[in-house]
């Protein structure tokens, strides 16, 4: 197993996978995150209109305060008191405390007014706090007139410069001003909520205020809407949106000093905190600054952030990715590593098996049938011999040079294997080499694969040289028939072959003759000359017989001295008696040794087939009476076993 | 109905112009509105003038009809042109959105200009969407033109923008520098502070044509053919130069020209 590393692959799916689930990751928070601020967004502008609208009712309500003063022309206390009370200010106006009438007073008419409010029914009237302003303000009349609102009466909000400046600047404008935060008369704790008027200016009856010059000089005083900031805010929210935290500051700085609302010191600046959203509202010519922001609360309650989820998941998904590619990587890396190995090891079998095939010295053949082609080891190509026929493929062209007698066994052989219905081809032929000459071969083969239908595709075999073989073979039978003195055929192989001729001459119902031949006073040859001598006679006594005779005769020796002579075929008696003549005449010449000249001659005694027997014992044992008879006639002659014809041949054969 | 009446009752005046024909008259039988807002040298209620005052006692005089006026926040004035709650505004510019709601009668055209301070070290619009830090703000529901419009939805995008519902606190944060940048047209300028806004910023340009600016008119509130007679209203005002005059009264020549005469 190679070592163990991460493929680059892999590296690069889990980089991938990483950028996805960041980007999925950032786009589903950033989404998130803006649904969130669209929320907080839609809150602002829910609240901001909300405060438009409410103050544009309290700016109409003013006007219509106003209208009256321009019916009237001066300060009724009773037609201001029924007019707010026909207003019937209920729970939408909540927030509003009180709506004060501010008397633009001179310095010097300060007693007069004084005494004015005091006699329409205000014995306690006085104007605080003393100035030294050449012109006051002081509220002479407050609706609705009772408790703490009282209090006010008197109070010149000119004294103090937040409610001097709404005042100056509806006056010059003609229209409603926005004051900034103020702490409300009737309001004696340190940590009273803010408050804030609106106000609005009263001319004089019929005196022009088109433009600023005629404003400023026919100002007679204000109508004031006095607000609590707190009520006002409770009767526009209730409760307010779970989660959301709404902050009101007046002007465009927000801080503990500007907050209108809420009230309490322990609510935190919007700043702080992760959503926030800010609007500056011109209200009357004046800027709020309305601020929203998101609680812990708000988040859990309004969140869809799912990135969390994402990255978990994108992160499980790009390890998981990577670690299938992994996996794929080293699956494919490991197959082929095992393929590698297989064809190794393939390769080494099989350069094993060819060594051990050419060790042992067989030819090896690879037979494609499909394509005709046929591979083979060199030794194969030794085996068979040089080949004309190099160009052409397959094995058919060996068939040519295979032995005529050895080509049906062969062909039956090779196509049964190809039929399949012998499992092995297996054949022992002799192949022409072109000198030529013959040789054996032993072939043998498998068919390896087919096709689907059973046709062969692939053959692979050996061949090994037997040719060595088959001559020891040869050699061996040879020897076991056959005399090694004389080289004639034993009494074994003869015994076969008079057999034979006997079937042979019934079955045609033919004559044969059968001859025993004992040479005469051979022993003392032996006893006087040796043993190399007397074989040295036997040898060219068995020469002499044989070329005494056809081809088709048979001359065997059967003893020390005794030969026998098979004629298969004659046509009668005298065929056979010239025969033996023959051949005792041919014994009887003489021998020329070196140093000797030495004569033999031989008794021959015949037996014919059918006369003399019908079987070899028979026909053997008549033979050899006949020799005796021969034997004891005198020797050197030839003898019937019917009859004493002595080198006189007989007439016929009956 | 909201916000203060700036003139209860505006009685049109006795006499008509010869130019409108009795045919041409728009339909008077009802009393009609008009939202002003707050906005520079188009109107400011301190002073109670501006040049859609201007325009208004115009239209009220060639019309003949009885328009209330109010002064309201612009985001509120679309919506009311919107429900057809209020039939006119001016100076407005358009969008396929409110093409759906609104009809315009266009007076003049101008371009709109990123006022920016000149410690925020920009020199083009990139340099100001480049630095996070630099806040813009700008009146919400306003559309500029297009370029200044991307570069507000893309800061918006960032939580950059700020939103009032009127010129005066933009300008307020802009000295106080807590917004660093924000988008105006010429007659933007507040009467009161102008000279030193000019001392500490600068202005960058969009690269857009300019932006006509016109007459709203709210299509649930007025049929086609009275659309039409306030078009003909509006157009013979910018034919015999009375609209260039308004401008004129609020500008340098050559800019009250190139405005008007756009």
């Amino acid at each position: 197993m190679p070592k163990t590393k991460i493929p680059i692959f892999s590296i690069i799916i889990f980089i991938i996978s990483l950028a996805v689930t960041f980007l999925a990751w950032r786009h589903e928070r950033d989404n998130a995150r803006r649904d969130l601020q669209s929320a907080l967004d839609f809150q602002l502008q829910q609240t901001t209109n909300r405060i438009e609208q409410r103050m544009a009712a309290y700016e109409e309500m003013l006007r219509g305060i106003q209208g009256l003063f321009a019916v009237t022309g001066d300060f009724r206390r009773n037609d201001f008191a029924n007019y707010v009370e026909s207003l019937q200010l209920g729970a939408d106006f909540a927030g509003l405390q009180a709506i004060e009438l501010a008397r633009l007073t001179p310095r010097g008419q300060a007693d007069t007014v004084v005494e004015q409010v005091r006699r329409q029914g205000e014995p306690d009237y006085h104007i605080w706090p003393d100035s030294q302003r050449d012109a006051l303000a002081p509220i002479v009349q407050i609706e609705p007139a009772m408790g703490r609102n009282l209090q006010a009466l008197g109070f010149d909000p000119f004294s103090e410069p937040p409610r001097r400046l709404a005042m100056e600047q509806a006056r010059d404008s003609g229209l409603t001003a926005l004051s900034g935060k103020v702490k409300l008369v009737f309001e004696n704790e340190p940590s009273a909520p803010a408050g804030f008027l609106l106000a609005l200016p009263i001319f004089k009856t019929g005196a022009p205020h088109g433009n600023l010059a005629a404003r400023r000089a026919n100002t007679i005083g204000w109508v004031m809407a006095v607000f609590r900031m707190g009520d006002l805010m409770a009767s526009l929210y209730g409760e307010g949106t779970a989660g959301i935290v709404t902050e009101i500051f007046d002007g465009t700085n927000p801080s503990r000093e500007t907050r209108l609302f809420p009230v309490s010191d322990s609510a935190s600046l919007a700043s702080r905190h992760e959503f926030a959203a800010s609007e500056f509202v011109v209200i009357a010519g004046h800027t709020w600054m309305v601020r929203v922001y998101g609680t812990p609360g708000f988040k859990e309650q309004f969140d869809k952030d799912k990135s969390d989820l994402i990255l978990m998941a994108g992160l499980g998904l790009a390890i998981l990715l990577t670690l299938v590619s992994w996996q794929m990587a080293t699956a494919r890396e490991r197959a082929q590593h095992i393929a590698e190995r297989m064809t190794r090891e393939l390769k080494e079998s099989e350069e094993c098996w060819k060594f051990a095939l050419e060790g042992a010295g067989d030819g090896v053949w690879d037979w494609h049938l499909a394509i005709g082609e046929l591979r083979y080891s060199e030794r194969w190509k030794e085996i068979l011999g040089p080949d004309s026929e190099e160009h052409s493929t397959g094995l058919d062209r060996w068939t040519s040079r295979i032995h005529p007698d050895d080509l049906p066994a062969e062909r039956q052989n090779l196509r049964a294997c190809l039929a399949g219905t012998a499992p092995i081809y297996l054949s022992e032929h002799r192949i022409r080499w072109t000198d030529g000459s013959w040789h054996w071969v032993s072939a043998r083969g498998m068919v390896v694969s087919r096709d689907i239908h059973g046709a062969p595709l692939r053959m692979i075999g050996t061949i090994s040289d037997i040719s060595e073989r088959r001559s020891t073979e040869e050699q061996i039978r040879h020897m076991a028939q056959h005399d090694p003195l004389t080289n004639l055929p034993n009494r074994t192989l003869f015994s076969d072959r008079l057999h034979l001729a006997l079937s042979h001459a019934k079955r045609n119902h033919e004559h044969a003759a059968l001859m025993f031949v004992d040479l005469d006073n051979f022993k003392p040859i032996n006893d006087r000359y040796g043993h190399d001598v007397g074989d040295i006679v036997l040898k060219e006594v068995s020469l002499r017989m044989r070329q005494s005779v056809r081809d088709s005769d048979t001359v065997a020796r059967i003893g020390g001295d005794e030969f026998i002579i098979l004629l298969p075929s004659i046509t009668s008696h005298d065929d056979a008696f010239f025969v033996a003549e023959k051949v005792r005449l041919a014994i009887a010449q003489n021998y020329d040794l070196p140093g000797h000249r030495l004569e033999v001659s031989s008794s021959i005694g015949i037996a014919i087939f059918p006369e003399d027997g019908i079987d070899a014992l028979t026909l053997s044992k008549n033979a050899d009476d006949a020799m005796y008879q021969a034997k004891q006639s005198g020797r050197n002659r030839v003898q019937f076993f019917r009859g004493t014809v002595f080198s006189q041949a007989p007439s016929t054969v009956d | 109905m909201a916000r203060p009446f700036l003139t209860l009752l505006i009685i049109a005046a006795l006499s008509l112009p010869s130019a409108v024909f009795a045919g041409d008259r728009p339909d008077c039988s009802r009393p009609l509105t008009l939202g002003l807002h707050e906005h520079g040298l188009l109107y400011s209620s301190d002073t109670d003038t501006g040049i859609d005052k201007d325009v208004t006692d115009e239209l009220i005089r060639r019309s003949g009809c009885k328009i209330t006026v109010s002064l309201m926040p612009r985001a509120r004035i679309w919506q009311l042109i919107e429900s057809g709650a209020l039939d006119f505004s001016l100076s407005g510019i358009s969008n396929a959105d409110r093409d759906r709601f609104a009809a315009f009668a266009w007076y003049f055209a101008n371009k709109y200009y990123l006022l920016v301070r000149k410690d925020a070290n920009v020199r083009q619009l990139a340099d100001f969407e480049r630095n996070d830090r630099l806040k813009l703000g700008v009146i919400r529901s306003f559309r500029y033109s297009e370029n200044a419009n991307i570069l507000v939805d893309k800061l918006n995008e960032g939580q950059r923008v700020v939103y009032a519902t009127g010129l005066a606190p933009l300008y307020e944060t802009l000295l106080d520098n807590h917004i660093q940048g924000m988008i105006i047209e010429p007659f933007d300028y507040p009467v009161l502070t102008e000279r030193k806004i000019r001392e500490t910023t600068v202005i960058v340009e969009f690269n857009d044509p300019s932006i006509p600016h016109g007459l709203i008119m709210s299509r649930k509130s007025l049929p086609p053919e009275e659309l039409e007679k306030w078009r003909n209203i509006v157009d013979n005002m910018r034919q015999d130069g009375t609209i260039l005059n308004i401008f004129k009264k609020y500008f340098e020549p050559d800019i009250a020209t190139t405005m008007a005469k756009y």
